[in-house]
Formats: structure tokens, sequence, C-alpha cells
């Protein structure tokens, strides 16, 4: 087996919060990823899923180092990139990008379509003529299904699915071998939704890219992706291939996120057995004791408040932390 | 004959903008049974919360809806405000889809509940906050006692929208609108909404409208299906009917484009375009710069919303034949 591309090694990402206990502020951690590992190969497609507050996007941010980790290694082609300094880092940049959840916002609205996804191509090739800037911006453009014709327009004058793709495009033209998509689609209307499920679908075909698919959603992750982590509260409580999981979970806040998700057909829907969690998510400031989601689990007990269950392999592929999987 | 709970007939809702008038909803013609769920499904824009905060009496000010909204046998459209706030919060109720700002954060959740039922029903308030009280228990709010007295920011999202539902609920209206209630919910939490209002439908024999532009959260709950698109009414029937053979090229369209839990891979059928700006729409029918089926009439004479089976009807010049 070749070495993964992406390797992250008991990932912690903590923020200081301050807040007042009696008379004195006081300073609270907020772990917001808390050893969390998983790799990923070439080409591949892990889908990250779990509810807000969850960590997902402060995971992916953490391995991007658009926020700090304040613990574990990110190890990219087996150099850990929370040891490089700012210049050495910079210039692995161009190997991973990132498409935000907001079209619109995550474009500055003062730039030009085309001088907003030749950007990266400045930055990374200034010895590129203007001209060649233009091809490359142009045939970018024409395959994320914009029209080129539009590459002096802002971003006002587009819709929020052509946004999307312009986001898209600034992330792929500088070919990155690693593309993470935070929420890309949740903004969207579902006939737009559908378009851009596609066109990263045929992308990550096309270039081989591997993806880092991040969403609330479950039915889009099933649909993009290879592997599927589940976390909660932070932590990971569920790693295996996408079939497998939808297949057979085993954490049962996997089975209850699937089992949530409404199907579009009545003939389906009305028939499924529904498993309703209790209650809502606790809040990451104070963390229940042991494992995580025992406040909300049909199958916890004693020893589920006294420990955090270890993520073991239940097969080759395939990880759960639950003292009653299996 | 008798008359339907809601009658909606030829509403139009229009819009006065700086770049001229912006048509909403068009010519839209429903009639709500009691008891019945009727799902009002749509994109962004198609009009489906307009033509009910319309019914509502709650448009923006530079909105003007015509037509007719006839409510329990009379006319909702033109009513003044005092006599339409004896109907709203007793007989006809809604919830939206943000929760957060839709309880007042300046006073408790007591005081906001129990105000209704003083205004409404006349209870005094020992009265009226048993009563509030027993509902927000009855809606799933933990502890509901000690929470009775909090200000809203003390409850989650989830909470937020139950006490929502517990407030539409408590003078037992004949007609519940809920917009969008859980589409700023996470799943699980969507999940126990939407077992909620299936509860409480059963409890309160109210008539509810779900509208949604998720086609999964009408899936469980409807018994009838609207689909809008650009302002109009395009398609409307009985769920099962509709979802398993839609007649509409829209409505084929936006089931292809969903990505269903329950299957794997594959590619989606997406639809080209996006749905119109209302201020420029396409002559004829809406949809048919986008529509997979298109022919000449489909640009020049917009197809009316007309029966084509035992209770189903679709606007489509395809099945005008």
């Amino acid at each position: 087996m070749t070495a993964p591309l992406l390797s992250v090694d008991k990932l912690d990402v903590r923020f200081a919060l301050r807040t007042r206990r009696g008379l004195l502020p006081t300073w609270i951690d907020l772990r917001a990823v808390d050893s969390v590992s998983f790799t990923l190969g070439a080409g591949e497609t892990l889908g990250i899923v779990g509810e807000s507050g969850c960590g997902k996007s402060t995971l992916a941010r953490a391995i991007l180092r658009l926020v700090p980790a304040a613990g574990g290694r990110v190890l990219w082609l087996g150099e850990d990139l929370t040891k490089l300094d700012d210049d050495a880092f910079r210039r692995r940049r161009r190997d991973f990008q990132i498409v935000f959840q907001d079209p619109l916002a995550a474009l500055d609205p003062r730039m030009t379509a085309g001088t907003i996804i030749a950007e990266p191509l400045r930055t990374f090739h200034p010895e590129l003529s203007r001209a060649a800037i233009q091809a490359k911006v142009a045939a970018t453009m024409r395959d994320v299904g914009l029209a080129p014709e539009h590459i002096n327009r802002y971003p006002h004058e587009f819709s929020g699915g052509q946004c999307q793709r312009i986001g898209i495009a600034r992330a792929i033209v500088l070919e990155p071998k690693l593309l993470v998509c935070d929420e890309p689609v949740s903004a969207l209307d579902v006939s737009i939704q559908a378009q851009i499920i596609n066109l990263l679908k045929r992308l990550q075909r096309e270039r081989g890219m591997a993806m880092i698919f991040i969403s609330h959603n479950l039915a889009v992750v099933r649909h993009l992706c290879h592997r599927v982590l589940v976390l909660y509260l932070g932590k990971a409580v569920e790693l295996a291939p996408t079939e497998r999981l939808f297949a057979r979970a085993l954490h049962p806040y996997t089975q209850a996120l699937i089992a949530a998700v409404p199907v579009p057909d009545p003939a389906v829907e009305r028939n499924r057995s529904k498993l309703v969690l209790r209650g809502d998510l606790p809040s990451s400031l104070a963390p229940p004791s042991g494992c995580p989601f025992r406040t909300r689990c049909p199958k916890a007990d004693a020893v589920c408040a006294q420990s955090m269950p270890a993520l073991l392999p239940v097969a080759s592929d395939h990880t759960v932390a639950c003292h009653h999987a299996g | 004959m008798t008359e339907p709970l809601l009658a909606i007939a030829g509403l139009n809702v229009r819009f006065a903008t700086p770049d001229g008038e912006v048509p909403a909803v068009r010519d839209v013609n429903l009639a709500i049974e009691p008891g019945e769920c009727v799902g009002i499904v749509g994109e962004s824009g198609s009009g489906k919360t307009q033509a009910f905060l319309a019914v509502m009496g709650l448009l923006a000010a530079n909105g003007r809806a015509s037509g007719s909204v006839r409510f329990e046998g009379g006319e909702l459209l033109g009513r003044d405000r005092a006599s339409l706030d004896r109907i709203r919060g007793r007989r006809l109720a809604m919830v939206f889809q943000d929760p957060m700002t839709s309880l007042n954060p300046y006073l408790t959740v007591s005081r906001q509940m129990t105000e209704v039922l003083m205004v409404h029903q006349g209870l005094d308030e020992r009265a009226a906050r048993a009563e509030a009280l027993r509902l927000l228990d009855r809606v799933g709010i933990p502890d509901a006692a000690q929470r009775f007295d909090h200000y809203p920011h003390a409850y989650s999202g989830g909470m937020h929208q139950r006490a929502m539902l517990a407030m539409a609920l408590l003078c037992r209206p004949a007609l519940l609108i809920a917009d969008e209630p859980t589409t700023a919910l996470d799943v699980t939490v969507q999940a126990q909404i939407l077992a909620l209002l299936a509860e409480l439908r059963h409890e309160t024999n109210a008539a509810i409208v779900l509208i949604t532009h998720d086609l999964g959260v009408i899936a469980g709950l409807a018994d009838r299906v609207g689909v809008m698109y650009a302002g109009a009414l395009v398609e409307l029937g009985p769920a099962a009917a509709v979802f398993a053979n839609p007649r509409h090229p829209y409505t084929r369209a936006l089931l292809g484009s969903t990505v269903r839990l329950d299957r794997a891979g594959g590619d989606l059928v997406a639809i080209d375009g996006q749905p119109p700006n209302p201020l420029r729409l396409p002559t004829g029918c809406a949809f048919h710069d986008r529509c997979p089926q298109t022919f000449a009439r489909c640009s020049s004479e917009w197809p009316a919303l007309r029966d084509v089976a035992p209770a189903r009807a679709a606007a489509c010049h395809l099945d005008s034949a």
C-alpha cells in the first residue's frame, strides 16, 4: 500500500473562552476537536458529518492551518504541516484549497470573477504572462460551467450557484491535490445543489483530486464520498467506507443521524423505522463525562458515564467508539 | 356542498420596488379542508412564503394582495387589522423559519404565552398560566415547569421551535401555517419537530400548511402536495401520487435533482439554468426555458392550472391535449 496523501494524527483544537465564575474572570478550554485521527489517499473523498458545533469545520480548518492546532500532527506526504514555519507552509498551500459554504460572502465584491480566479495563479506563478493567466482562467471557467465572456463581471452580477462555481474555479485553478469543501451546497436551492454536486463529482473524477467534504446532509455525503467520518462534540465516533456505514452503522449516533434524514418519497418515508433522539446537543463547554453521546443515547448505561470508549476497529476499514457496538 | 376551511382564489401578490413591480404570487387557487395537511414546496423566490403571508395579512408594506382568501366562510383580504387580529392567533396561526427571532427576547416565555390566552380567550392569569404550561410540557420542553419563566435566550434552537408551536396551538387554531419550521435546525432536532407535528396534528385536528424547500420534509407528513414555481402553483395532488408519478416537468426535475439518502451514487439529473428573476419572467410558461419537453406553445401562452386526473392538477401544455 502506498503512503497516504494526508495523515491526521490525534489532532486537537482548543479555543480559550473567557467566562466569569464567581468574582474573577477565568479562562476555560473548549475542546473543539479532540484527538481526531484519519488518513486520506490520493483521489479519495472523505465525508465529515455531524451536527452544528461538532467540530467538522474546525477540523478542516486546522488541517489547512486556518486555525492553530493545540496538539497532534498533520502529515502531508509524510511532512508535519503543524511544524513548518510560515514561509515553508505557504509554499505547500498551493496543494490544498478550500471552498466555503456561503458563496457570495467568500468572494471579494470589488474584484471581478476573472481577478478572483486569477489571484492564486498570480501569487504562485508570478512568472506567467498576462495572456497565459487569461487563458488558464478562461479554461477553468469553462471547466466549472461558467461562460468565459463573464470574466469581467462582479460577484453580485452572478447567482448563488454561479458564485459557488467561481469559488470552485478559484480553488482548482492551481490544480491542487486536495480540495476541502465546507458545506459547499447548503446555501443553494435544490436544483442548483444538484448542478454543483455533479460538478464536484466530475472534477474529482477527471482530476483525481482528494477531497474532504464537510456536510450535515448525509444524503449528499452518501452520493459523493468514499468514506465517512462521524464527529460528535469534537470526537470521532465512527469511520467507515460509505456503503458499509449506510448498510450497518454501529454507533447509535450514526444510526440516529441516518434515521433522521427524511427520504423524499412518501412510500419509503412512511414505512421507515424512526429512531428519534431525545434532547439537544450538550454544550461543548461542559461535555458529559465518559462517552459524549450518552445523554441522548438509547443504549447508555453506567459504564458510558465512566469512561470514553476508545475508537476501535471492528473490521480492517471500520472503526467505532462505543461500549455497546457490535 | 360545504365551503372548505381555507379557499384561496385568484391570489396575486405584487411588490412595488424601485426597479418596477414584482409579481411574487401569480393567480394561485387552492382549497384546504379541515384537518388535512398540505405541503407547499418550491425553491427560493417561488412565492410559497409570500402566498401564505398574504393569507395571514402579514405582507411587507410595499406588497399588495388581490384576489380572494376565504377562511371559515369569511373574506380575509382587505380586512382591517383589528378584525384580522380576532382571527389570527385564535383560528389561524403561523410559525416561522427562524425560531430564534420569533420570540420576543425581552419577555419571559410564560408572559408571551399567557398573554395570548388572556387576550384571545379571556382567561385569568392563573388559568392562562396553567394552560400555557400544560402545552409547553406537551410539546416536549424538558423540565417545562422550571423553564416556563425563563427568557427565550435560555432555550436552544429546537426548544424555541417547540415553544413557537406551543404558542401557535394555545387557542386551538383550525389552521396552522408552518413556514420552513425545521430548516434552521439540525437533522436530529428536525426529526423531533416533524414527529411532534405529526402527533399534534392527530390530537388537535388542525389543518396544517407545511411550506418547505425540502421534499423529504413533506414526504412523511403531507396528504396533498402543491408545487410552486416562479409565483405560480404548477402542480397539486395527493402526496403519494405526485411523488410516484409527477405530472409537471418541473416537479419531475425537482425530484430528479434531489439527493436521496436511500440511494447510492449515480449522477443527479440537474435542471439547467436557474429560477427566473420575477422582474423578467419569461413569456408563456415560466419554466419553458429550463424544460426538457418545451415546444412552441410554451413560450407564447401561460398554462393555467387545470385538472389532469381525479384530484390532480398541473399547469402544463403537455397535459392539455
